[in-house]
């Protein structure tokens, strides 16, 4: 699976394992990418259960599409006030007897349809031919993302922060390709990026925060893209997290080729070939010159050392490579 | 402590003033165009390898004479270099493996001609000239 | 090994067989150490002239020789930024398995990304030709294996920008 699941896992499977297991009390807490807290638990009575998310940008999100767009989908769902620490909350009732299957993956997607709306908000201005302003999310306590219609067009552009430089590095590595990949793509999005220095499109726009570790992305979604309007949010908004999973995996994988290297092939047979012969002069005996032990891996025998002894006749043999090479093997 | 005097390691005596060493190079230097613009740089090989300042302290001089010599080694054209080391003899062998060793510290657009060089003359002198090279303290 | 890498590695592979020539020796200073005379620089008498040679701007090794020991210092080719970063971590991970590899110097030498130490108990133990093999096949492989990376961290990068366009068919 190359492609990030909009859907949270766990969330999914909380859910369901409350509902199939009736009346059980819980009270989980765990995360997701972009700084999200879920909890799942259940109230004093165990008369509900409490689906509780903190997210920096939920503010900027329900102002701009997100509190209609969560009252459509969870109705009746959604708690007036969030839990204490959180920044909203979804109340299922205990006797829910629908679908459980279709509930676990509605509210699954409790982040994904939050994290849409401005997108969906704005596809749907263009279609009615309207426009509006610049819209920004602060998502992340460094990064923020920006929407703005332009023309038939949705700008989507993104301010990606980097803490570590050679991740500022491979992500360039990565940023090219998208700008490459599209060349040989039809109806794909335009892609931009920058370092340093945020786009043309956010001219004017204040706040933006401008640095070395600091990467503008932009996606310019065409009238094609706005006809699935969920499936191009969907894929935009797990834009960063896809660019930064893709990053950590290039490292892991760097580093298990490295060990791969180490352990299975060449340099490894190296350091073995360093340590598989020595010649131990001390200790001679009787009639020999000297000796040379050779570890039983080399001539593939579970026996302890194999010591050769090599008389004064043998001796200036022993320094020619084929007489060697015939030991070794 | 060592029996010796540590001053004296680095100093050999012997050899030329450095104003006597300044005309050489200027003689060497000329020597060493006319070759080049002939396109014969094999002529001047002998004469630039002759008396190197190994006896001067004066880096510049050592300096000066060295731009010279390896501006000459990296004139030739490789197929002549064989035939080039094949006519020295074991002295100038060494000073020449002082240079290119000085050239492949220093110059880096030319490397491929300067191991070309390499191969020639340890081929011809040995890895005594290598030895030389890394143990003689009368440098070039 | 790529063609044009030849003579640079049989020049290395010449200047070392000649370079390691020691034998042991005690400190002349200290009674009963017996220290590398390369790296704590005790006499001038004890040090020889050490030799650079340079294929490229970037890649060069450094030859220091001395009566009981031999430092080898590797620049690893860097065309580009992330040469850099693949070449910093390969060593960082030969560095740290340094035990293993008994002639890696643990610090490289400044300037430089790698250095081996080689002493006259290493000579006493080992084959000269195969330690020098051992080096040469060294510098062969963390060449290839930083293309390989690059090559491979490249395709990485247009699978994945590929996939994730075409997905917004």
């Amino acid at each position: 699976m190359i492609l990030l699941e909009t859907g949270n896992r766990i969330l999914y499977e909380e859910v369901l394992s409350f509902f199939e297991n009736q009346a059980k009390k819980v009270d989980t807490v765990f995360a997701d990418f972009d700084g999200c807290k879920f909890n799942v638990k259940t109230n004093e009575d165990k008369s509900k259960l409490l689906v509780s998310i903190s997210f920096k940008a939920t503010a900027d999100l329900l102002k701009h599409g997100g509190s209609n767009l969560i009252k459509t989908i969870y109705g009746a769902m959604v708690q007036g006030s969030a839990e204490p620490g959180y920044d909203m909350t979804l109340a299922v009732p205990a006797t829910f007897n629908g679908n459980k299957t279709e509930l676990a993956t509605s509210i699954s997607l409790f982040k994904r349809n939050l994290v849409s709306a401005p997108f969906l908000m704005a596809f749907s201005a263009i279609e009615a031919k309207k426009t509006i302003d610049i819209i920004s999310v602060d998502y992340r306590s460094e990064e923020t993302f920006y929407i703005k219609t332009q023309g038939d067009n949705v700008i989507v552009v993104f301010d990606i922060h980097f803490k570590d430089a050679d991740d500022i590095i491979l992500s360039k590595i990565f940023l090219q390709s998208f700008v490459d990949a599209r060349k040989t793509l039809n109806n794909t999005p335009a892609i931009t990026f920058s370092q340093k220095d945020p786009p043309l499109e956010l001219k004017g726009v204040r706040g933006v925060r401008t640095g070395a570790a600091h990467g503008f992305v932009s996606f310019v979604l065409f009238p094609a893209h706005l006809k699935k309007p969920q499936e191009t949010a969907d894929l935009i908004q797990t834009f960063r997290d896809y660019l930064h999973y893709h990053i950590k995996c290039a490292k892991g994988y760097m580093h298990t080729s490295m060990r791969n290297r180490l352990m299975l092939s060449n340099v490894l047979s190296l350091v073995n070939s360093l340590n598989r012969i020595k010649i131990f002069s001390h200790t001679p005996p009787n009639q020999s010159c000297f000796s040379i032990a050779i570890p039983p891996k080399t001539i593939q025998k579970k026996s302890n050392l194999l010591l050769v002894h090599i008389n004064n006749k043998q001796k200036n043999k022993i320094i020619s490579q084929p007489l060697l090479n015939s030991l070794i093997g | 402590m060592s029996n010796y005097d540590e001053e004296q390691v680095e100093t050999v005596v012997g050899g030329k003033s450095d104003a006597e060493y300044k005309n050489d190079i200027a003689a060497r230097e000329r020597e060493v165009t006319k070759a080049l613009n002939g396109g014969r740089p094999q002529d001047a090989l002998p004469f630039a390898l002759s008396d190197p300042p190994v006896y001067t302290k004066t880096a510049a001089i050592k300096d000066a004479n060295a731009d010279i010599v390896i501006k000459l080694l990296i004139g030739f054209k490789e197929k002549d270099i064989d035939a080039a080391v094949d006519s020295l003899d074991s002295d100038q062998l060494d000073v020449l493996m002082k240079y290119i060793y000085r050239a492949l510290g220093t110059t880096t657009e030319t490397s491929s001609l300067l191991f070309k060089w390499h191969e020639s003359t340890l081929k011809k002198g040995g890895l005594g000239a290598i030895m030389r090279v890394i143990s003689e303290k009368k440098t070039v | 090994m790529s063609l044009a890498q030849v003579p640079y590695l049989t020049c290395i592979k010449n200047t070392l067989n000649a370079a390691l020539c020691v034998q042991n020796f005690g400190s002349q200073i200290v009674e009963r150490h017996n220290k590398p005379e390369v790296e704590i620089k005790t006499s001038k008498e004890l040090v020889l002239t050490p030799v650079t040679i340079c294929r490229t701007k970037s890649e060069k090794v450094l030859i220091e020789t001395s009566i009981n020991s031999v430092r080898l210092s590797v620049c690893i080719k860097k065309s580009d930024e992330v040469d850099i970063i693949l070449a910093k971590k390969f060593v960082r991970f030969l560095v740290q398995r340094a035990e293993r590899f008994v002639i890696l110097r643990r610090k490289p030498v400044e300037g430089y990304d790698i250095s081996f130490l080689i002493t006259n108990f290493h000579t006493d133990n080992m084959f000269k030709h195969k330690l020098i093999d051992f080096i040469i096949q060294f510098l062969e492989d963390i060449d290839k294996e930083i293309s390989d990376l690059k090559l491979t961290l490249n395709a990485r990068g247009r699978i994945v920008a590929t996939e994730y366009l075409q997905a917004f068919k």
